[in-house]
């Protein structure tokens, strides 16, 4: 037997199925946003808030429609949560994969219709390092870290900083509590990325939630705008 | 894992049933994969692709960053700042890719060298 030596090949991480996606999610003319963060860190609370925002009063037409693909290992609770809060979502159990993927994504959204969704928020797994990988189709990734983290962790855990559009700090109402140096934290991310766009927010008490309504407000119009 | 399926999939997609005599792997500094755990999900990944791997190496590859001053250089630490202005206006422009530069293969056919 002669040995043979083949060209090179580029591995595909799942690239076309999140173009695909990404086709789908355009064709509704919607705006994704893949939201990653550590268990516990306020991203489904945040959700919450971010639908009540831009929903308004529950009689009324809402500013902007939102829906929720949910990810978790296990169960449906997040789902009924934003189900509760009153938009669409669906939920992806991983059972046991650490993040989502194009694939799941792909599956989630063929029984999902987007007709009407103006922002489409996929909540991943709760993890700050495995879902920095894997593309889903969306438009922009969101950081989402909580005050109680420590504020070390943008520095410990750099990766998904380096590739997010947006880092929302979370529960800042909590930092009386803590030794927690916001700008320590803050001024780490920056010299990630330095065009990271940053939030310091409380969802149970409101502070700085308009700044982060406004930002998902730009951004919709500028997708509107730009096509 | 899922990585390294992806890659004996590609590979099992390239070569058949082929028994793979050498593979180099090379990983991108910036792309969160561990090279010791990827060694070793390799092996299992080739197993349940039924491939028959040989001698495989994993090579780490430098990222590469573009500072706001004009300076291109090789990045394997996302905090550290530009080496020439000490500044943090810098896009990273490569270092999450993963390919198999090197694929040597027994072959029916013709020997190539």
């Amino acid at each position: 037997m002669a040995k043979k030596t083949l060209e090179k090949i580029v591995i595909d991480k799942g690239e076309k199925i999140a173009l695909a996606n990404r086709a789908v999610i355009d064709r509704a003319g919607a705006l994704a946003l893949n939201l990653i963060g550590s268990p516990g860190c306020g991203k489904t609370t945040l959700l919450e808030r971010t639908i009540a925002e831009l929903h308004g009063p529950s009689n009324g037409q809402p500013e902007l429609q939102v829906a929720v693909i949910e990810g978790d290992v296990q169960t449906t609770f997040d789902r009924d949560r934003i189900a509760a809060a009153g938009a669409p979502a669906t939920q992806i159990e991983t059972a046991g994969a650490c993040r989502l993927d194009a694939a799941m994504v792909a599956k989630a959204l063929a029984d999902f219709p987007l007709d009407g969704v103006d922002l489409l928020v996929i909540e991943n797994v709760g993890n700050l390092i495995c879902p920095c990988g894997p593309k889903l189709g969306e438009h922009l990734k969101v950081a989402v870290v909580s005050t109680p983290e420590g504020d070390e962790k943008p520095a410990k855990y750099p990766t998904v900083f380096a590739r997010a559009d947006a880092a929302v700090f979370t529960k800042i109402d909590l930092l009386p509590h803590l030794d927690y140096d916001l700008d320590r934290a803050i001024s780490d991310c920056r010299k990630i990325n330095s065009r990271l766009k940053v939030f310091a927010l409380s969802a149970r008490t409101g502070e700085g939630v308009s700044e982060w309504i406004g930002y998902l407000r730009t951004l919709h119009r500028a997708q509107q705008g730009g096509g | 894992m899922s990585v390294a399926a992806s890659i004996c999939e590609s590979v099992a997609r390239r070569v058949g049933a082929a028994e793979i005599d050498e593979m180099v792997v090379e990983v991108g500094a910036l792309s969160g994969l561990n090279p010791d755990a990827l060694e070793f999900c390799l092996e299992e990944a080739a197993r349940m692709q039924g491939l028959r791997l040989g001698r495989f190496e994993i090579e780490m590859v430098a990222g590469k960053a573009r500072c706001a001053c004009g300076h291109v250089y090789e990045a394997s630490d996302l905090l550290a700042p530009c080496p020439k202005c000490g500044g943090f206006e810098r896009d990273f422009t490569g270092g999450d890719e993963i390919v198999v530069s090197r694929l040597v293969v027994e072959s029916d056919g013709e020997e190539d060298s």
